[in-house]
């Protein structure tokens, strides 16, 4: 009775696989796709035709399972490649944006408490992911405008006077180192601002003043 | 009738491709992937339908599910790359409908090679 069981199911199993087959030829696009399908479809009726008789000869074994175990691993080691392959270039980007978001920063607080335009902002960072200090910034070199801020404020007032002072130039030229001693403090109070901010030292940080 | 919608659609764009073949191809190329795209949306309600069908049948005589999934995915594999490798070459882009095909190709490997390995270990372990 077994065996009639098996042989029911068995039989069945093909016939319904080379039905199904039959009609899935229909819908397949006649191309150069066409054999490779067909290789895919032969290796399947050769499983389905096989695989009963291992289960005749030794016991239970579960295809399904090792197809499925197959698979996973192809998928492992696509995902790990790709993985492998974004990972660099995430990292890449995500230290450029990094990087601009601190030199964006360290732009709007120098602004924000000096009243100076800054020029530009380069900054280093520790890029291996593998020290412990990733991310920290390890050199700062910032390049301001004099008092462009200031001068603008100035500028309601100077008018009226520049006249005056063209005639005496000596006393305009005491009037910018006036100023440039007046820059001095300035920087320094922005190096130690910046130093205790991002807890950097104060050699690491070069503050010029373009006039 | 939906045949006769889609047969509609289809020589409608066929004469408008022609006509405007010689003064404007780029629309011509643009109306024939539209067309196509159409077609399918039109078609894909009806073939879920069947493939819901076929896939409750197998259900019922217990044949393996694997099966019956890998061979649809690779169905759907071959007819989407032949979808696009037509179009490219309908736009006189032989060599990006052969790539196209080669990807198609490719991938249907990757399915297929699970079943081979399969295959392979039944053999081996059915002899003695």
């Amino acid at each position: 009775m077994g065996m009639i069981a098996f042989m029911r199911s068995w039989i069945l199993n093909i016939v319904t696989v080379i039905i199904f087959i039959q009609f899935l030829e229909l819908l397949l696009p006649n191309s150069h796709m066409k054999k490779y399908i067909n290789m895919v479809i032969g290796l399947l009726v050769m499983l389905v035709i096989i695989n009963p008789m291992l289960a005749l000869v030794k016991g239970d074994v579960c295809i399904e399972e090792e197809i499925f175990k197959t698979s996973s691993a192809i998928d492992k080691k696509t995902l790990s490649f790709d993985i492998d392959q974004f990972e660099g270039i995430q990292e890449k980007q995500m230290i450029a944006l990094y990087k601009e978001k601190i030199k964006k920063h360290v732009k709007q607080q120098i602004e924000y408490n000096n009243k100076v335009d800054v020029l530009s902002v380069q900054c280093e960072i520790e890029e291996s992911k593998d020290s412990k200090t990733f991310g920290n910034i390890k050199y700062l070199d910032i390049k301001l405008s004099g008092f462009v801020n200031d001068q603008t404020a100035d500028k309601d007032i100077e008018p009226v006077s520049n006249i005056v002072i063209q005639i005496n130039k000596g006393q305009k030229q005491e009037n910018t180192n006036k100023k440039n001693d007046e820059n001095k403090p300035m920087i320094k109070q922005i190096k130690e601002n910046l130093s205790s901010f991002y807890e950097l030292d104060i050699e690491n940080i070069c503050v010029n003043m373009h006039k | 009738m939906e045949i006769f919608k889609i047969v509609g659609l289809g020589i409608i764009a066929t004469i408008l491709t022609v006509v405007l073949k010689n003064h404007r191809p780029e629309i011509s190329i643009q109306i024939s992937v539209v067309t196509g795209i159409i077609i399918f949306i039109l078609i894909v309600s009806k073939l879920t339908s069947v493939l819901e069908v076929l896939n409750l049948f197998s259900k019922k005589i217990n044949v393996d599910l694997v099966y019956i999934s890998t061979i649809f995915k690779i169905v759907g594999i071959a007819y989407v790359s032949e979808f696009g490798a037509q179009i490219c070459r309908d736009a006189g882009e032989g060599a990006i409908a052969s790539k196209i095909e080669f990807a198609g190709k490719i991938l249907i490997m990757v399915l297929a090679i699970p079943i081979l390995l399969a295959l392979f270990n039944l053999i081996v372990q059915l002899m003695p």
